[in-house]
């Protein structure tokens, strides 16, 4: 009787809340790409943390408060319709790097339970290098995950993120000239 | 696993320790880290005195928490996705035994007498459990999600970090009652004592801070302020210094004990998460999850000494005392 209960409960842990993430184990995903334009140029692009979808073609739309220091929101639209919303944690301006992660879930649209990521740009001969990564868990955390919110697409779901997320980026600083 | 295979284990773990003491006692053993790859299943043990992998044991699929005996002979090891709870011999260095434990077994930590206790993430319990048998010894109830296990000063109490609840649970190992429970801040993981168990340190990873507990006065005391997303916690007793890894940030922050103040923050790989300080040698090591690597830090003066590569997703460390010393 307790052993059902408790079964029960954890099944409620698992859907509703993100932090619940951390018996199972965490995946990582990181992508890169060559810019042609300095890091000072893609800063500008990379640190407006509400303007995500201005280069981000993964995303439909994104809207946010709190600018860009640490404790801000922005709430971001999939191509799916899908909402995610996310935390900002760090932006650095020295180093150029953005650190924020996932504060409310939502796997029927993107089947990760919880992830943080950074995003940074470093200077490449004339050019720079934008290095993504993150470190998340899958949209299923107890120990039987159905194949749509296991480990597999997860990542899938993370890297084709970043991949898409990269080359928008790179469009649009590229297009510039 | 059926009861022949267990019973073949158990005695082959038996003539493993008998050959193990025997060379333990010829070669005497030096201070090592134990460092367990939870993508890579495997464990790494690294020697504190060289700062390389001395050898490597392959393990089941994503083992998560680990912990030492205390003779040296033994690492207890979880492996919360696939519930089960593996004893690896550290002189045979094989794994001689694999038990079925609970729901999702992820802490464990070892008694003074050689208990293991396995914290169950889903299940909100610590059980003790016989590593000979694996049968289920005892059974606490404790806060929600058990992420981490400190025994107290003679085995007295048995302390739980539990992550769902932001509390600490202060329990009797003897009775097997959950006294007390101490609120913490927001996602607590990881949990450090001083030996006399006066001072305990618990990493909030949502807040970004550490909570400074009186297991005596059940008090928080201070808060410090630390980096984002702490994961791990150790302390240097030699230095009074406590160690704390910001997994988002990718660092370490080094305290002092006594008040708190912030002596230094050492940058090290990426998402680092667990630490532990090899007693009397003045370093630290950090797993770094990402990067595949443990740095190497030495504490008196806060910097990054080295770093040595490891299997991929290093996540918890343990330390295998020196018995020469």
């Amino acid at each position: 009787m307790n052993y059902i209960l408790a079964v029960i409960l954890g099944i409620g842990s698992v859907m509703g809340s993100t932090a619940f993430a951390h018996g199972p184990t965490p995946q990582k995903a990181e992508e890169t790409i060559i810019i042609a334009a300095p890091p000072d140029a893609v800063w500008a692009v990379l640190k407006d943390f509400a303007g995500v979808a201005g280069w981000n073609t993964a995303l439909k739309a994104s809207k946010g408060e709190g600018g860009n220091t640490a404790g801000a929101t922005r709430s971001i639209t999939l191509k799916n319709d899908g909402q995610l919303e996310e935390g900002l944690d760090e932006v650095n301006e020295a180093e150029k790097y953005v650190g924020y992660r996932l504060s409310k879930e939502n796997v029927e649209v993107f089947p990760v339970s919880f992830y943080s990521a950074t995003i940074s740009v470093k200077a490449d001969g004339d050019g720079s290098l934008v290095t993504w990564s993150g470190r998340f868990y899958r949209g299923d955390t107890s120990n039987f995950p159905p194949d749509n919110l296991n480990d597999e697409a997860a990542l899938n779901a993370m890297t084709e993120f970043f991949k898409q997320g990269l080359a928008g980026l790179k469009a649009k600083l590229e297009a510039k000239g | 696993m059926t009861r022949v295979r267990r019973l073949i284990e158990i005695i082959g773990a038996i003539a493993a320790g008998v050959a193990g003491l025997t060379a333990s006692m010829c070669s005497g053993l030096a201070g090592e880290v134990l460092v367990v790859s939870q993508t890579a299943a495997e464990l790494a043990v690294l020697d504190a005195k060289t700062d390389t992998i001395s050898y490597r044991i392959k393990l089941d699929a994503a083992p998560a928490g680990v912990a030492v005996s205390p003779s040296g002979h033994q690492a207890y090891i979880t492996h919360p996705e696939i519930r089960q709870l593996s004893v690896v011999d550290l002189v045979s260095r094989t794994v001689i035994a694999k038990w079925p434990v609970g729901r999702q077994p992820f802490a464990v930590a070892v008694d003074g007498r050689g208990g293991v206790w396995v914290g169950d993430w889903s299940a909100d319990v610590v059980q003790r459990i016989n590593v000979e048998t694996g049968s289920v010894m005892r059974s606490i109830a404790v806060g929600r999600s058990p992420s981490a296990i400190l025994m107290g000063a003679s085995d007295t109490h048995l302390y739980t970090v539990n992550r769902e609840s932001d509390d600490v649970s202060i329990a009797d190992p003897v009775s097997g009652q959950e006294l007390r429970r101490v609120a913490v801040g927001r996602g607590p993981f990881a949990i450090a004592g001083t030996s006399d168990r006066t001072q305990l340190f618990v990493v909030n990873v949502q807040a970004s801070t550490v909570s400074v507990v009186d297991p005596q006065t059940f008090k928080s005391v201070f808060q410090v302020k630390v980096g984002r997303m702490p994961y791990g916690v150790a302390i240097d007793e030699r230095t009074g210094r406590v160690l704390v890894t910001n997994q988002q940030s990718g660092s370490v922050t080094v305290f002092d004990a006594k008040d708190g103040q912030v002596l230094s923050t050492v940058p090290v790989g990426q998402f680092p998460e667990g630490v532990v300080v090899a007693p009397g040698s003045g370093k630290a090591y950090v797993a770094n999850w990402f990067s595949n690597q443990v740095s190497v830090i030495n504490v008196a003066d806060g910097k990054e000494t080295g770093r040595v590569t490891c299997g991929a997703g290093p996540r918890m460390l343990a330390v295998r005392p020196d018995s020469s010393s």
